[in-house]
């Protein structure tokens, strides 16, 4: 007389292993987890690109300051920084929150100029540089007074 | 029950016409279709200009303050490249490149030339970070962006080694491997990247390849374009103007 019992047993066990297998996947792959086209490029989880578009945005762009400083706005149009955005000087407008408006102005008025106008080698010849400070002011014949900077002489806005 | 020579013979041969034909009607058409149509398609570039860089640094700084990217850690650098008149290349990136640069310390009559080079994570349409990933954790969107998600990033760093730009680094505050988005955030959101909004002097652009009256698609016509590392085959769609057979 044959019996089955013992493959009875494994095959149950199996069944266990296999089940239990398929409900812990359920609860660790997230649902938009799969194939969105490649296998090799776009195997992810959809919801990660939403998340990440979702993000909030620091940077807020000229035309968003223009709102309140009009003036300042249609200066830099005009001159030869027309180019730049109010952010690349005085930073993001995130500093901008709490009514502190202080915290976005210009706290060095030589350093903030001669991070870009400082005389590089890199730097194309046709961009307008200078070897120091100092040397600018004396090299146009001008007094250097203690408490000179940039924007004695050029309104920063349009500079030229 | 019997089992001869012929029968084993004659089974094994219907079986293999069986699974040959299977395969050759059910899968082997959509096997070649994955491969070939991914539904992904690069949509947008990025276009350096080496030319009119002049190494301020204010992309990187826009780009850490946009991203909060942790202090000495990278999405976006600035290379200076000092070519001497002996031959020998000198680079540099102090901060990279985020506080600005000093004066080189050579006299200037030993300098050949002298640029900078900005660098970023050039998402390229064919990914090495991407393919070696085992969790699925970076990607390629349906337009042309390689993201992370960090929920699934288990920070094993094989992507940081397969990328041959070294865009990628470990966050050490989230401990996933981290590198730039093209500010995917703000593109969704109608703006465009942090770095190219405050870049002072036009040399980074970024946009739609097929748009007209993009600034990317006027380049393209207008200037001719080299790529990083071209030889690596993960063709990036981040593309310099002027770039020198020095820089790599």
């Amino acid at each position: 007389m044959k019996t089955y019992d013992h493959i009875i047993r494994f095959a149950l066990l199996i069944i266990v292993v296999i089940v239990g297998f398929c409900i812990v996947r359920t609860y660790m792959v997230p649902e938009s987890f799969g194939n969105h086209g490649s296998y090799t490029y776009a195997y992810y989880r959809a919801d990660s690109k939403i998340e990440q578009a979702a993000r909030t945005v620091v940077y807020q762009g000229t035309e968003h300051c223009t709102a309140c400083h009009a003036p300042q706005a249609a200066d830099l149009a005009e001159g030869t920084h027309a180019a730049l955005d109010c952010e690349s000087c005085h930073g993001s407008f995130k500093a901008h929150n709490n009514n502190t408006p202080d915290r976005m102005a210009i706290s060095d008025p030589i350093d903030t100029c001669m991070v870009c106008h400082e005389g590089l080698n890199a730097r194309p010849s046709e961009f307008p540089q200078i070897s120091s400070f100092a040397a600018h002011v004396t090299d146009l014949e001008e007094t250097l007074q203690p408490d000179m900077n940039c924007a004695t002489c050029h309104d920063p806005h349009m500079p030229m | 029950m019997k089992h001869d020579r012929r029968e084993f013979i004659k089974k094994a041969g219907w079986t293999f016409i069986g699974s040959g034909l299977y395969i050759n009607l059910f899968t082997l058409d959509k096997a070649l279709a994955g491969s070939t149509c991914t539904g992904i398609r690069n949509l947008y570039a990025f276009i350096v200009n080496t030319e009119t860089c002049i190494g301020c640094g204010k992309c990187v700084e826009a780009c850490r303050v946009e991203n909060n990217v942790p202090p000495e850690n990278y999405r976006t650098w600035v290379e200076r490249y000092t070519i001497l008149q002996d031959g020998s290349v000198e680079v540099d990136s102090p901060h990279g490149g985020e506080k600005g640069f000093e004066p080189v310390p050579f006299k200037k009559t030993s300098i050949q030339k002298s640029f900078f080079v900005p660098k970023l994570c050039n998402h390229c349409k064919e990914p090495n970070c991407v393919q070696v990933c085992p969790v699925g954790a970076t990607y390629v969107t349906d337009d042309g962006f390689v993201l992370i998600d960090e929920k699934r990033c288990i920070g094993c760093s094989y992507c940081m080694m397969a990328c041959p730009y070294s865009a990628r680094f470990m966050n050490p505050v989230t401990h996933t491997a981290d590198k730039c988005t093209w500010c995917y955030h703000r593109i969704r959101q109608g703006k465009t990247t942090a770095c190219v909004e405050v870049c002072p002097v036009g040399a980074r652009l970024f946009g739609r390849v097929d748009d007209p009256d993009g600034p990317i698609a006027k380049l393209l016509k207008a200037k001719r374009l080299q790529v990083l590392k071209p030889e690596t085959g993960n063709e990036p769609m981040v593309l310099y103007v002027g770039l020198d057979k020095e820089v790599c």
